[in-house]
């Protein structure tokens, strides 16, 4: 379960300062699927920050089963126990698709085992994209590329994934598509998600949507 | 799959910035493996030359200015030892006088008349003996060097000395053909000559100057066989004189002689309008048991005679003083005659019979080979009977201590000495102005720790080694900007900062090890080139016959550690730069 208590999140915007989140709470049960919507620049993408531990509050308490996050190895969180998926997908170039899959498992250790390998097969499959494992990423189109994001974010068997606008650059059938991948996800792999989106399309295959405005969350359905 | 095979992907993929990185640090291993090398080359090319100018010497026993005789040879001690008579010499070629050394040698069977030339007089001489077995036919001009040491007063320098010679064969570096005694770089133009013939010419028969052993001789081993007088210090009973005809300042200092005796010529002793022009006159300390002190002169009946004095009476004398190396002025003392004594006393003294060559050795004042500004008008016919029937007695004896100062110069402060015992045993070699050296030793120290090449070539390449720095740093730091989103996909997905410097190091370090040992090639290439440049193109500001490549593995194995080790900080400031900023 990831918990958020009154997390507040302020930039500095030229000489004044701006409230982004303002004591924001959240809870996550385990298995949830909810999405996060909002105008541009209401702070989405800076809350799924924070729950990725890429950026830190500037108060407030932010949990994950119970432990404060600042007290855990965040190397270790953002390795086994958050996947991320980007709107941008940041796939590295230089490999080919399933090298992009695997590349959390070498944050832990030197050498890959091969049952790894094969669930990173699996999972690929599973995703409709197993002809691509050796296809070099920059070929990929964008759902293609999106589905090794997701592929990446899953490979390490995350408690959570978290998707930053995952169908943000994509074609209505492609985001389709991708909705119902997601879908899949949670529901076969009882994997929570956190979706952060601004397509009412998108988050309407969610559990739960939160509407973030003015730095606070408001259940929206 | 591995880390590895991701460093190796990455690298690949970004191959264009890693060939930058890679002529940068081939382009630094070039100028720093050049500059070692050419260190070592340097040092081993000077190291080498010091074996060829001592040949298989490993002691040389050298008497300075002074001569010592060849009788030493025969001690068992020079058993694997060659005696030479070095002297400088010119050899004239078609009008051109060629600066030479010329070796007297007993060893290399020169027969009398002959000589072997070393391989760059050869050169230098355009003589290919091989192709005319004639030979070649030269004249050898020998400057004066006598026993006495060229420069001192009354010894003229005009002497010169023609040799003329046949060259019957050329001698070879290995041979010892090069021999040098000089710590030198460049090569020496040898001629061995017939000892014997060489003494014979310059008046130096049965010296020697030069040993040269090949084994390691100790001073006190070679003390044991010397003697004063293989280095022409004479000693008889209690008397003490020299071939060089002065005896030196520190000699007379530690024999501490009971009477010092100095003979010189002085230019008149004047009573009024009476002159004895051109006389040798002896300073004494004491003579025959009586003491002379102040300004006091005795005075022989012959010039007592020529002068009208008597006893009681003073007389000027006036000499020329040579404080200058020749520079000659004229002073002028007066003295008090103390006594008359008759000419007879004074010519059975042999102590005060000093004879100097070009004076003592002609039947008429008028043949004197000297230097000094004689007038020979002022020679009257009594003054030649005179020289002819008493040559360098003297006329007169006045107190050593007014004017030793004014006759004594770095030659000696006296001709002769009367000791208290035998005193000449307290003598050592080094009062003689022999030198025992062991010349290997420090011509090879001098060698290893001359003009530092390497330190020299990497000042001169500082600027290049520094922009190859530089061109790496920014080619590497222009690539970190490009892949400053992978890196943060790197932190994203669990990646240590450890990690991440680790996989980019690896990735970097690859290529640099390569082109490192790559570069370690042009490098040699480059100092072959500079040496060759150094013997040829720069040989003037060398002053040396050229340089040979040597180079050892342990130099082109530091080069390459220093070269990563420059590369490795480099890397690892652009990086932890890059991390630090938050990429």
């Amino acid at each position: 379960m990831l918990q958020l208590n009154n997390i507040t999140k302020r930039f500095q915007d030229g000489e004044r300062e701006r409230t982004v989140l303002d004591g924001l709470s959240l809870t996550v049960d385990d298995g949830a699927f909810i999405a996060i919507t909002g105008e541009s620049g209401a702070g989405k993408t800076t809350l799924l920050s924070i729950m990725a531990t890429l950026l830190d509050a500037d108060a407030g308490v932010y949990t994950i089963d119970g432990t404060p996050v600042a007290s855990m190895d965040l190397s270790q969180v953002r390795n086994k126990q958050i996947g991320i998926v980007f709107q941008d997908h940041r796939l590295l170039p230089q490999f080919t698709a399933v090298q992009n899959v695997l590349l959390p498992v070498l944050a832990q250790q030197a050498e890959c085992p091969k049952a790894t390998y094969e669930r990173a097969l699996q999972l690929m499959e599973w995703m409709g994209i197993r002809a691509l494992e050796k296809t070099p990423v920059g070929v990929l189109s964008g759902g293609e590329k999106t589905r090794v994001a997701i592929c990446r974010a899953l490979i390490n068997n995350p408690k959570v994934l978290l998707a930053d606008e995952p169908t943000g650059q994509l074609d209505s059938d492609n985001a389709h598509t991708i909705a119902s991948l997601f879908q899949k996800v949670n529901s076969e792999l009882h994997t929570t998600i956190v979706m952060v989106t601004h397509s009412d399309a998108m988050a309407s295959v969610a559990h739960k949507v939160y509407r973030l405005e003015n730095g606070k969350l408001e259940v929206r359905g | 799959m591995n880390r590895r095979l991701l460093i190796k992907e990455s690298r690949t993929y970004y191959q264009r910035y890693y060939r930058l990185v890679a002529l940068a640090v081939v382009l630094m291993m070039m100028v720093l493996t050049g500059s070692l090398v050419l260190g070592d080359s340097v040092r081993g090319t000077l190291t080498d030359r010091v074996s060829e100018r001592l040949g298989s010497a490993e002691t040389i026993v050298a008497t300075g200015t002074n001569f010592m005789s060849n009788d030493i040879m025969q001690s068992p001690l020079m058993a694997n030892a060659r005696g030479y008579l070095l002297v400088d010499g010119f050899l004239s070629d078609g009008g051109q006088l060629i600066p030479v050394y010329v070796w007297g040698t007993d060893c290399d069977s020169v027969p009398y008349g002959e000589a072997i030339i070393n391989q760059p007089l050869a050169d230098k001489l355009h003589l290919d003996l091989s192709a005319s077995a004639e030979g070649w036919d030269g004249a050898l001009h020998l400057p004066s060097h006598t026993l006495v040491p060229s420069g001192s007063l009354f010894v003229t320098k005009s002497y010169a000395t023609q040799m003329r010679l046949h060259v019957s064969a050329v001698k070879d570096v290995k041979s010892g053909g090069n021999l040098l005694l000089k710590n030198e770089q460049t090569l020496p133009l040898n001629v061995f000559v017939n000892r014997e013939q060489l003494a014979e010419v310059m008046e130096l028969e049965g010296k020697i100057n030069i040993i040269m052993s090949d084994d390691i001789l100790q001073e006190d081993a070679l003390a044991e066989v010397w003697t004063p007088e293989m280095s022409g210090i004479h000693s008889r009973g209690n008397t003490l004189t020299t071939d060089r005809i002065f005896i030196q300042d520190d000699i007379v200092l530690k024999l501490n002689p009971e009477a010092k005796y100095f003979s010189y010529l002085v230019n008149d002793i004047i009573n009024a309008t009476d002159t004895v022009p051109y006389s040798f006159v002896t300073a004494v300390t004491e003579w025959q048991g009586s003491p002379l002190t102040g300004r006091e002169m005795l005075l022989s009946d012959y010039a007592a005679a020529h002068l009208h004095v008597a006893k009681g009476d003073s007389v000027r004398m006036s000499y020329f003083l040579s404080k200058d190396l020749k520079r000659l002025e004229t002073r002028e003392q007066r003295f008090l005659v103390k006594d008359i004594v008759p000419l007879e006393a004074l010519v059975a003294d042999s102590l005060l019979q000093t004879e100097f060559p070009g004076l003592s050795n002609v039947e008429r004042c008028t043949d004197w080979d000297s230097d000094l500004p004689i007038h020979m008008d002022r020679i009257h016919k009594e003054d030649e009977d005179f020289w002819y029937k008493y040559h360098q007695t003297p006329k007169a004896l006045v107190a050593y201590d007014a004017v030793s100062e004014d006759w004594g110069s770095g030659f000696g402060t006296a001709t002769a000495l009367v000791l208290s015992d035998d005193g000449a045993r307290d003598l050592t070699m080094s009062d003689a102005g022999v030198m025992v050296i062991h010349p290997r030793e420090d011509g090879i120290y001098a060698a290893q720790h001359g003009t530092d090449f390497s330190s020299l070539f990497l000042a001169l390449g500082f600027f290049i080694i520094l922009s190859a720095v530089l061109l790496m740093q920014n080619v590497l730091e222009e690539m970190y900007i490009q892949r400053a989103d992978e890196i943060g996909v790197y932190r994203h997905l669990g990646y240590t900062q450890q990690n991440i410097r680790g996989m980019l190091i690896r990735e970097a370090c690859g290529v640099i090890a390569v082109a490192a040992t790559i570069g370690v090639l042009p490098g040699v290439l480059y100092s072959s080139v500079t040496l060759w440049l150094l013997g040829n193109v720069w040989s003037g500001a060398t002053h040396t016959e050229g340089f040979a490549l040597h180079f050892s593995i342990v130099t082109v194995l530091i080069s390459w550690v220093i070269g990563i080790v420059i590369c490795l900080i480099s890397l690892l400031y652009v990086i932890n730069k890059q991390i630090k900023q938050g990429v």
